[in-house]
């Protein structure tokens, strides 16, 4: 029942009539009271304190917003069934499920109806039982007493789901149907079976039920959170599958609470979903602005043609010639860096060997050579040291970084390749003295075509560097020294 | 007509201010928004053919500066950009039309005819080479 929710008459009334008739059920084990011997009062003593233990500290186990209980009480009811007198189990359900639900804070109908309807459950049990009285040393008191709790159980979830379809206002048979755990309700039965049989056979013994007890709970708890990560990956696979045919990789998955292998994977697959809508995003600006970047020769090609006389000059085809040649160079060289950029994404193209770092670097400088001619010193090299990684590719940004440098540098100036090498990586840099980037473009300028028209190069010389060294598992960046030059740079692990 | 051609890429211009004579057309240059502002203000236009990736600013931006100030000449965008915002900001700048690169200068021509209300002196119909040749001479 919600707390707080308004009583409807028909509620109230129901209420009234079990509360009533739970009075009149227990008059009789009242009176009984005066036959009691003292190992009456003690079982009375017993099992009260047992029924309020087990209703004030049951196991919950949580289950989306849904909390799921796992309580004693019907195994010790099921035991008493067999070893007490009848009157001192009814007494005992109802003192022992209202001291164990008065210090839960409900309310005081609440926790009436619930004592009265407990009391009228066990009573229909126990009169059942009666009918039969076999020991639970043999099947037929077994049945017995599964008839009894099952007889319980009834009463308890009808009156339960009348007075919860009366104060919700929901179709009876919803409110009654509320999920009985059938399986949690045989283990208790077979539990409390069992503990009569040793208490009749030997009582010393009892001890030992303490163990199933608890394989029992913690294997109800593993089923419960198998179940739970079951429905999020459930939930999840749908949730992906439905990215996975719409292609909107905006999505993402839910996040299942915790820290279980559902939360897990969850948080990889977002992780994934993330770097593939990036990858893309990518993948459109890059299409996007090779496109912007072949329609300036395309143009030029188109515009000089379609200018040219039928009749021309031959200067006029000269000039045309000489610059639609150029104008296709361009492309040529832009298709050529698209070609070695996706080469140098490709993680499985690299080829990584040990090579001597001095043989290195003068095949790089001779490479060099025709860009930077005297203008290219070598600084701090370490002699006879090993480098492994991919001498090709290594060559190709380091060339790449050169050919920046002398594209934005005054022919006069010097530029400087350094290569420093510390615990963990290897920094090889192209220090020029030109006048360094506007600031704030330091990690724009990584970006594909951002040296746009002004520059000789494709535009993709530096992304195709950083992509050579994030290959390798390095960086690439830059020092920017505004007004005083840069130091384009790139680290690979040692 | 009297054409302003912003423009930085100098082959671009080139081949422009050359296809747009051989027409009859009279071609003035601006290679920077600056230069580009100073001639719009300096007004005598028919039709101004906009480049956007000015080097010194965006070619938007110098259209926003102009319209700003009340300067109305049509405008007609020559660009390697064809992003949907630049269409929808041109289309608030009241641009005449949007022509994404390659495209011909009988193309050009075509667009800047037909926003400017009354032919000019020199106006040659593109899709005839004979007027083009002879024009050119």
């Amino acid at each position: 029942m919600r707390e707080g929710a308004h009583f409807p008459l028909a509620a109230r009334a129901l209420v009234a009539a079990v509360i009533g008739a739970a009075g009149l059920a227990l008059v009789e084990p009242v009176s009984d009271m005066a036959q009691w011997r003292g190992t009456d009062v003690s079982a009375l003593a017993v099992l009260v304190l047992a029924t309020a233990s087990a209703e004030r500290f049951q196991l919950e186990i949580r289950y989306r917003r849904e909390r799921v209980t796992y309580s004693l009480s019907d195994a010790i009811w099921t035991g008493a069934l067999f070893v007490v007198r009848p009157g001192v189990l009814v007494i005992a359900v109802a003192a022992g499920v209202l001291l164990g639900q008065a210090s839960q804070s409900w309310s005081g109908v609440k926790v009436a109806f619930n004592v009265s309807q407990f009391a009228l459950g066990i009573t229909a049990a126990v009169m059942l039982f009666q009918l039969v009285g076999a020991p639970p040393t043999s099947v037929t008191g077994w049945l017995a007493a599964a008839a009894a709790m099952a007889l319980f159980q009834v009463v308890n979830t009808l009156l339960m789901g009348a007075v919860i379809a009366l104060v919700e206002g929901l179709p009876f048979w919803r409110a009654a149907l509320a999920p009985v755990g059938v399986l949690h309700w045989l283990g208790n039965l077979a539990l409390g079976v069992l503990g009569a049989f040793l208490w009749v056979v030997q009582p010393a013994a009892l001890p030992l039920l303490v163990v199933p007890v608890l394989l029992a709970y913690f294997s109800y708890q593993g089923s419960l959170e198998m179940v739970r990560e079951r429905d999020q990956m459930r939930e999840m696979a749908g949730v992906a599958g439905a990215i996975a045919s719409s292609g909107d990789l905006a999505g993402r998955v839910p996040m299942p609470v915790g820290t279980g292998a559902a939360a897990g994977l969850g948080e990889t697959l977002n992780r994934m979903l993330q770097r593939l809508e990036e990858s893309q995003e990518r993948e459109r600006m890059f299409i996007r602005e090779t496109a912007h970047e072949l329609r300036t020769p395309i143009t030029i090609c188109m515009g000089y043609l379609d200018v040219l006389d039928p009749v021309p000059e031959p200067d006029d085809v000269t000039e045309t010639f000489a610059v639609v040649a150029d104008e296709l160079d361009r492309m040529r060289r832009l298709v050529a860096d698209m070609t070695t950029l996706a080469s140098t994404e490709d993680p499985y193209s690299l080829q990584l060997a040990p090579f001597p770092l001095d043989r290195f670097l003068n095949e790089t400088v001779a490479k060099a050579a025709p860009l930077l001619g005297e203008r290219l010193c070598m600084v701090d090299a370490p002699p006879r040291q090993t480098v492994t990684a991919d001498a090709q590719r290594l060559t190709q940004a380091l060339i790449n970084l050169l050919a920046n440098a002398a594209d934005h540098t005054p022919p006069e100036t010097d530029i400087e390749l350094r290569v420093r090498r510390d615990a963990a990586r290897w920094r090889f840099e192209v220090r020029d003295g030109g006048g360094g980037l506007p600031p704030g473009q330091e990690e724009e300028v990584f970006r594909p075509f951002f040296t746009g028209k002004q520059s000789a190069g494709s535009g993709l010389g530096l992304v195709i560097v950083s992509s050579i060294a994030r290959a390798h598992g390095g960086t690439a960046g830059v020092d920017n020294r505004p007004g005083a030059g840069a130091s384009f740079w790139v680290e690979i692990p040692a | 007509m009297n054409i302003l051609v912003v423009e930085d890429e100098r082959r671009i211009a080139t081949f422009l201010t050359k296809g747009l004579t051989a027409h009859g057309q009279s071609v003035k240059l601006a290679a920077t928004g600056s230069d580009a502002l100073h001639a719009a203000r300096a007004g005598g236009l028919d039709v101004v053919l906009l480049d956007l990736g000015l080097p010194d600013m965006d070619g938007l931006d110098v259209l926003a500066l102009l319209r700003s100030e009340g300067w109305d000449t049509p405008v007609v965008v020559l660009t390697a950009r064809a992003a949907a915002e630049d269409r929808r900001r041109a289309d608030a700048l009241r641009v005449a039309s949007y022509l994404v690169k390659p495209c011909s200068v009988g193309d050009l021509l075509a667009a800047m005819s037909g926003v400017v209300g009354a032919a000019g002196p020199g106006r040659a119909d593109p899709a005839r080479p004979q007027d083009r040749s002879s024009a050119s001479r």
